[in-house]
């Protein structure tokens, strides 16, 4: 049976104090004061600036148990420059080094945007980017519907990449949900099933939602099935407002112990 | 919305259900050793040797030396299908089964009761996993044909849901191949005009589609835009249907011909029992090579009566037996039913009458002591 990891993307969350982190913790506090609950975090803020080596040398070393997913840059996912892409991917790498020497990295996240469609362009970046980072661990976390596909799947097979389950409402617009395992480890990522908030609100709104008992019993089937051969299992709750996510994960942890 | 499950190879699957220590062994299911033997069904380390259903064992076999080859146990198979059976039973009441190992659920209406369907499609894929050992591909989708291109694109294992509303966007870039209807010569045909993805053929015109594929393309055409006409072996109406399994595999006609006539004296009981008649009658056979097929036939009149069902029934059985091997089952339905109405034929009225109190005084004493106390002779012939 595989390694299940359950944790939440993100950790760092202000309104978190008081539910989950003590009344008066500080910011500074919360990666260890995390570690003690949870064996993994995904890592956003990768998404937004351009993560440092001594700084994510740092995290494990506030957190030495905790391991460590971390989306890529938006200049690999989001504002593609196709003559800057190839440096920005070595820059990355370089800078999850120390995570990936100390074996606390369980991934890298490649989450695409819903404009990232399959095509033939698309298809050639994809597939050369993950030539430059083959090195690591990825996974990719598509929103357009048109790469949930069989060549895509046995594609990402072929290059040992894993592709991402996604939990989101199932409502137009939305991807399709595939709990397939293309890699050695599965990756899941749970964005809450808001479908009122879902289009058009914030990303507060959008992932203001708690699991219900029903619904997290037939998500632990799911990550059952999804270990069923396979290494590693890393699952991430993305419902991150008022502290829903680590309710839910800690419920998850329970059900599949 | 409806699940559908698929079960790849499910011949070498449930002999690994049966044995689990043969999961990692490579095998495959075949019928004797002879130089013309076939290969059935491939376990799936097999498979990834480049093993396929229908090759010669003897190629097989000079892939893999190694090669295990287990003859078919088809009682075993048809264990499985009624335990898959039943354990779907209790998540939808319309199960429709397509062939080995596969099999659709009708879940509108069962939200209230089970929450999200595809929560539902999680516990059912777990519950048969964890009780029978089978695991496979399992898809939510608003219609039979998408969720069987879900279950293709993710085999042999996963689970898939298409949200209401992306049925095309889903179809549209997997491949023509996975489309029903499209086997290997139009998948060729297909190829050579660069129609290669689903969408390449959902957006020709009608026009086009006529011209290349015959008029018969044009349901393909519809099949490409995710329109399945005449949607559904899920059944959408109540039904009888008994199942069948023959003691020993029969193949002499007045057995089996008996047999049948017990079953539709027991569907017909609990036709009148239930105040009903039945307009639909259809049978399936199932062979000891593995192979089923079904016959139906729909009437003008409803009918409720032993002698009519049984004679229509024997109808469907003489177009069915075409097949020489023994036959190990057989499920007969009723469907389409409606309230029974008495109606007395104007022109034979006094038979018509002295049939019906016939089949009430009978119905009587069964009702009493239970089905088996009186049958007519048809059902015994040869016990």
């Amino acid at each position: 049976m595989a390694e299940i990891l359950v944790g939440t993307s993100g950790y760092s969350y202000p309104d978190w104090v008081g539910s989950f982190y003590p009344e008066g913790s500080r910011s500074e506090e919360f990666l260890s004061l995390y570690a003690q609950s949870f064996e993994t975090v995904e890592l956003n803020f990768s998404s937004y600036r351009m993560p440092q080596g001594a700084q994510l040398a740092l995290m494990h070393q506030e957190a030495p148990k905790l391991r460590f997913s971390l989306k890529a840059h938006q200049s690999l996912t989001h504002t593609i420059d196709p003559s800057t892409y190839k440096s920005s991917a070595s820059t990355f790498a370089q800078a999850v080094e120390p995570l990936a020497t100390e074996g606390v990295l369980l991934a890298v996240l490649l989450q695409f945007p819903p404009s990232f469609a399959y095509t033939v362009d698309h298809r050639y970046y994809l597939d050369s980017l993950i030539n430059i980072l083959s090195h690591l661990p990825l996974a990719v976390e598509f929103r357009s519907p048109s790469w949930f596909n069989k060549q895509t799947l046995d594609g990402l097979k072929k290059r040992r990449v894993s592709f991402v389950s996604v939990d989101l409402p199932q409502i137009v617009g939305t991807p399709p949900l595939l709990d397939v395992r293309t890699a050695d480890l599965g990756y899941v990522r749970l964005h809450g099933r808001n479908k009122e908030a879902w289009w058009g609100s914030s990303d507060n709104k959008r992932y203001d939602y708690l699991y219900s008992t029903g619904e997290l019993d037939s998500i632990a089937r799911r990550i059952t099935a999804l270990a069923e051969d396979a290494k590693r299992i890393a699952v991430y709750f993305n419902n991150h407002h008022r502290g829903q996510a680590v309710k839910n994960a800690q419920a998850l942890k329970t059900l599949l112990l | 919305m409806i699940i559908h499950f698929s079960i790849g190879d499910f011949s070498s699957s449930a002999t690994i259900a049966k044995d689990p220590s043969l999961k990692a062994v490579p095998f495959v299911i075949a019928r004797g050793s002879s130089a013309r033997a076939l290969v059935l069904s491939p376990s799936p380390t097999a498979r990834k040797e480049g093993i396929r259903v229908g090759m010669r064992l003897a190629h097989a076999q000079l892939i893999l030396p190694s090669l295990l080859v287990i003859e078919p146990d088809y009682r075993a198979l048809l264990r499985a299908r009624e335990a898959i059976d039943t354990v779907a039973g209790r998540y939808s009441p319309s199960v429709a089964v397509t062939g080995n190992g596969s099999f659709f659920l009708d879940m509108r209406g069962t939200t209230r009761l089970f929450g999200p369907v595809v929560d539902s499609a999680a516990r059912l894929r777990s519950e048969i996993h964890s009780s029978l050992g089978f695991d496979g591909s399992v898809a939510v989708a608003s219609n039979t044909l998408v969720a069987n291109v879900a279950t293709q694109t993710i085999a042999p294992s996963g689970l898939a849901s298409i949200p209401p509303g992306e049925e095309s966007s889903f179809l549209h870039p997997q491949p023509v191949t996975l489309l029903p209807g499209v086997g290997a010569k139009i998948a060729s045909l297909l190829h050579s005009v660069n129609i290669i993805h689903i969408g390449d053929l959902a957006g020709l015109d009608e026009k086009q589609v006529r011209s290349f594929l015959g008029p018969k393309g044009l349901e393909l055409h519809k099949r490409a835009q995710g329109v399945m006409p005449n949607d559904g072996p899920v059944p959408t109406e109540a039904m009888i249907e008994r199942r069948v399994r023959f003691s020993e595999p029969l193949i002499d006609y007045p057995l089996i011909k008996a047999a049948l006539r017990s079953t539709c004296e027991e569907s017909g009981f609990e036709l009148r029992t239930r105040g009903l008649a039945a307009r639909t009658l259809s049978l399936t056979l199932q062979w000891i090579d593995g192979k089923e097929r079904m016959r139906s036939m729909t009437l003008a009149n409803p009918i409720v009566l032993d002698a009519q069902i049984a004679a229509h029934a024997e109808i469907l059985l003489q177009a069915l037996l075409t097949r020489r091997p023994h036959v190990l089952g057989c499920t007969f339905r009723l469907s389409r039913l409606e309230p029974e109405i008495q109606t007395i034929d104007l022109f034979d009225a006094e038979q018509e009458m002295k049939r019906q109190n016939l089949q009430a005084a009978v119905d009587r004493i069964r009702n009493r002591y239970g089905i088996s106390a009186l049958s007519t002779c048809g059902a015994f012939h040869g016990k």
